[in-house]
């Protein structure tokens, strides 16, 4: 593999690297926003709102982890390298910002809930998927926090350079493959517990 | 005399790097796992020890990792402080609205001490991860 990614695809036109910005302000201002609203939900405590959050949050949350992994991811690996580069710098720059304020919705909001519900007191009968969804919950967020997240910058950052290492690329980029696997049967699991526990 | 071109005296990509990397990426696991025991028994927590020692574990864990980073050698300074402050900024915010529910929500107050330690473990830890993971490519300077 060639280690640079300034490489001619096949029109024959040069591509551009670098030029972008890695954490987009505008979509920074959209997730602050959010999660203020966020914060205005918890403080009413009302179950609608409490719930609106935790439901939407995590729909999209498995949701585009799912339609990446398996519909994008796929199809990105089968696009020649400029493209995937062209692709890479405009899309993992709006993850950055969408998926932490997803996680921290789902999270929050689903925490509260559960004691609104009281789904985490040990004499609850579905206790169990409880803390199968803490484990689900837990697994998630070593792959994405502890795996995926520094990968993603990293490539980022990369792909700023005039000149990027194509080889580096590739490395980093193949643990989005190799963990999509283990995000998508964790996402699966989620709705098999979450669908659990809201017809208990 | 040789006209061969003379090997670069440093390249980021091929430097050898201490296992920073996954000493922080084990801590993240101690740290979800005492997580996870911990809130498997709230409000009534009878099982402390696991999640305490699982705590401790994570420091130690993030000691370790930020030590051998103080002895990484030639390594990109400016961007990983510029990576790590950003990313810490971030974490604040997720660790913030974590720990506001748990106030809010009346969590116990042992449980709460050791989720607070947890959360700064965390924040730090992920700060470490990320900032390493980018800086470790680039050009010191």
């Amino acid at each position: 593999m060639s280690s640079e990614l300034v490489a001619e695809s096949k029109a024959g036109s040069p591509v551009q690297v670098g030029g972008f910005s890695i954490v987009p302000i505008p979509g920074l201002i959209i997730a602050a926003a959010y999660v203020a609203a966020l914060v205005v939900a918890l403080l009413s405590n009302t179950l609608w709102a409490v719930d609106f959050f935790h439901v939407v949050s995590g729909a999209l949350w498995t949701g585009i982890d799912l339609f990446v992994g398996f519909v994008i991811g796929p199809i990105l690996g089968k696009l020649p390298i400029p493209a995937r580069v062209e692709f890479s710098k405009r899309f993992m720059p709006k993850m950055v910002v969408i998926m932490p304020a997803l996680v921290v919705a789902t999270l929050a909001a689903g925490f509260q809930l559960a004691l609104q519900q009281g789904y985490l007191v040990a004499s609850f009968p579905d206790h169990g998927w409880i803390v199968a969804s803490f484990v689900v919950v837990g697994v998630l967020a070593v792959v994405a926090i502890g795996i995926l997240e520094p990968a993603n910058l990293a490539v980022l950052f990369e792909l700023r350079k005039p000149q990027p290492n194509g080889e580096l690329v590739a490395v980093l980029m193949k643990r989005f493959i190799y963990t999509a696997g283990v995000t998508g049967a964790m996402q699966i699991a989620t709705l098999v517990i979450m669908t659990r526990l809201a017809t208990a | 005399m040789s006209t061969a071109p003379q090997p670069s005296a440093f390249s980021p990509y091929t430097a050898k790097r201490p296992p920073v990397g996954i000493v922080c990426q084990v801590a993240l696991g101690a740290i979800v796992l005492s997580a996870i025991v911990l809130a498997a028994q709230i409000p009534r927590l009878s099982e402390l020890t696991v999640p305490i020692v699982l705590a401790g574990v994570a420091w130690v864990l993030f000691l370790a990792a930020a030590a051998m980073l103080v002895r990484v050698g030639p390594f990109a300074w400016g961007v990983f402080r510029m990576v790590a402050v950003r990313q810490l900024l971030v974490e604040l915010v997720i660790s913030g609205m974590l720990e506001f529910v748990f106030i809010y929500d009346h969590t116990p107050g042992s449980a709460l001490a050791i989720f607070t330690a947890l959360v700064v473990v965390f924040c730090l830890d992920i700060a470490l991860l990320i900032a390493f993971s980018v800086a470790r490519y680039q050009e010191p300077v």
